[in-house]
């Protein structure tokens, strides 16, 4: 097991420097001439000389070769340095931590409410199997899984302002100044945030517990007289969460890129906000960071998970 | 029998063939649509949806693009069915065009995606060795990312299009067909009948194309109709957001974007009709794909 460990936890840093390389060479290659992004227009309008390319060259460092350009970013980023915004002309590793809280809260809340809500709707779906609850809990499912994030914000947004004349607030309440104006403003995006990776999770446990409830150790636990509850929770929902775990790494992706539609709609200055500010105005030190900064919590969490698993079911061994 | 033109029992043998091949077609469709209604109830939307996109430019009531005077922000009614949004656009008109860009994307991505993530993913385990290590490798790279920030960034560096559109979606989406394919036709491969087919002398393509895909065809339909309905969700993210197709483009999402965002409150038709649409059309695919994922896949059987 230790072995294991050591082994995944080296295995990270390759990836790491390969998804690094990765965005490099978006950032760098692909469009040919990030100067040439920097200076045109959104449209993609060229409105400078052969002067101002040059110079630019120079300012943001092209002029030097790629090898070169990317150990210099690499160091930096390791470092701390990660550029200043074209655009706002702010540090980026400052922007990033001044707003990290707010995502990291909302996506907190957005898995707790996955959870409390996916896991009771699922058991009970499979429980009552062809009732109808379990109807309920497929429709609840069904919606989940096919609704836009966007879309249900928008209608949360809506249908807040209509009947209870609220707007998503201007300015942003921060937990440790204002918790109880904060936690009201971040509910209804946590609430949005959550009801999608809900429904992928009542759909994982549902199926998990329909197949566990038909193994033979369920029906010698029925047989041996125990009671219902401490069947289901402790021999059936035991074994069938096991597989439920793996969806984290699905579930922290959809968190991640539900978090940029969520701060657009409910105006909230996390990170995600930020990149997309930074995509629009192919700002790009913030979105290089950014993105690196968005893949290394997506493989973080997805080591976590394979950690986990293999310390969870006895019967894996490495 | 003499080679050469067909003569007419030829072609009355072909077209009789062609019957019977249409028949079963029909026999199999109302089978399916018997054991699963609701996969088949999905099935027919789809295909109505499918067509309306096709026709909807003979189809719309009122022109998409024309914007009607003094008709900015009409709530629905028996002219405008859906409304008209802030320029005074039939919104119905709009929903149905949209459909085309939208279904046209997510069946190109799905197609193009498939064939080539199946393609790969059966190279991969069948070749092996260093190949097969090379390629994972890259797919790992780029499973590390969430997709739809991998596909927001290549829509900025790539500038908005539809062929971009098309382009950021595969790459982030194949990778996910190549692994699911590859870990199919690894153990399809160690089969008795592919060592017997290399015995007799078939070379390696003709073993890759008529002896491992065929039998990875479950997972690869199964992956197809994810793809799908993930296609469509995430164009719709990427238009939404304003980092899809160009913005004179309509598309579901592209409908919700800032000006609807802007205008919700006063004209929230503008948000409940295209964003309705994109959700059902989801809904009927993933319907769909598991119906078809529970006739397809025996393990699976009865399981949801």
């Amino acid at each position: 097991m230790s072995g294991y460990v050591v082994r995944r936890l080296l295995l990270y840093v390759p990836t790491l420097i390969g998804v690094s390389i990765i965005i490099f060479v978006i950032m760098r290659v692909i469009p040919g001439d990030p100067a040439v992004m920097v200076l045109s227009g959104p449209g993609g309008e060229a409105v400078y000389t052969q002067e101002d390319l040059v110079r630019m060259h120079r300012i943001l460092g092209l002029d030097r070769p790629l090898v070169v350009q990317y150990a210099d970013w690499m160091w930096g980023f390791v470092r701390g340095d990660w550029g200043i915004s074209l655009r706002y002309n702010a540090d980026v590793f400052e922007e990033v931590r001044r707003r990290l809280p707010v995502t990291a809260e909302l996506a907190m809340l957005g898995m707790f409410i996955a959870v409390a809500i996916g896991l009771p709707v699922g058991l009970i779906s499979a429980m009552r199997q062809e009732t109808w609850a379990d109807y309920v809990g497929r429709v609840f499912t069904i919606v989940g899984l096919a609704m836009p994030t966007f879309w249900l914000g928008m209608l949360v947004v809506v249908a807040l302002s209509t009947w209870f004349n609220w707007l998503p607030p201007l300015g942003y309440a921060k937990l440790h100044n204002e918790p109880w104006g904060n936690l009201q403003q971040m509910s209804f995006p946590a609430l949005v945030l959550g009801y999608h990776m809900a429904a992928y999770i009542a759909r994982m446990v549902r199926a998990q517990m329909l197949e566990v409830l038909r193994q033979d150790y369920i029906r010698t636990a029925h047989a041996k007289g125990l009671r219902e509850r401490v069947v289901v929770v402790r021999h059936a929902l035991k074994n069938a969460l096991l597989p439920v775990i793996t969806l984290a790494g699905v579930l922290v992706g959809g968190l991640l890129s539900g978090a940029v539609v969520i701060e657009l709609i409910f105006s909230l200055p996390g990170i995600g906000r930020l990149l997309l500010d930074g995509l629009r105005t192919r700002d790009f030190p913030v979105v290089q960071a950014l993105v690196l900064v968005f893949a290394t919590i997506f493989l973080m969490v997805n080591l976590l998970v394979d950690l986990l698993y293999g310390w969870l079911d006895p019967r894996i061994h490495y | 029998m003499e080679t050469g033109r067909a003569g007419p029992r030829q072609v009355g043998l072909i077209t009789w063939g062609l019957g019977l091949r249409l028949g079963t077609w029909a026999r199999e469709l109302w089978r399916f649509t018997r054991r699963k209604p609701l996969g088949g109830v999905s099935l027919v939307f789809l295909v109505a949806m499918v067509l309306v996109a096709i026709f909807s430019p003979w189809i719309t009531p009122h022109s998409p693009y024309e914007n009607i005077r003094g008709a900015a922000r009409v709530a629905p009614g028996a002219t405008y069915w859906f409304g008209t949004d802030h320029l005074g656009r039939d919104l119905f008109s709009r929903v149905l065009i949209a459909g085309r860009i939208s279904l046209f994307i997510g069946l190109v991505v799905m197609l193009l995606g498939t064939t080539v993530g199946s393609a790969v993913g059966v190279f991969s385990a069948y070749i092996g060795g260093k190949t097969d290590l090379i390629i994972q490798r890259i797919v790992d790279g780029l499973l590390a990312f969430p997709a739809i920030i991998l596909a927001l960034a290549l829509m900025a560096t790539l500038g908005q299009s539809l062929l971009n559109v098309i382009l950021a979606l595969v790459v982030v989406n194949t990778p996910r067909t190549i692994r699911t394919v590859r870990s199919a036709a690894l153990s399809i491969k160690e089969n008795v009948y592919v060592d017997a087919a290399r015995s007799i002398g078939a070379s390696n393509l003709r073993v890759m194309f008529l002896h491992v895909t065929p039998n990875c065809f479950a997972p690869i339909i199964i992956m197809a109709t994810v793809t799908l309905g993930w296609a469509i969700l995430a164009e719709a993210s990427l238009s939404f957001l304003g980092l899809g197709v160009p913005a004179d483009v309509p598309t579901w999402g592209g409908m919700l974007g800032t000006m609807a965002q802007r205008f919700m409150r006063s004209a929230p038709w503008t948000v409940v009709f295209p964003g309705l649409t994109l959700t059902l059309v989801v809904m009927a695919i993933n319907l769909l794909g598991d119906a078809m994922r529970d006739m397809l896949d025996p393990r699976l059987r009865g399981a949801r």
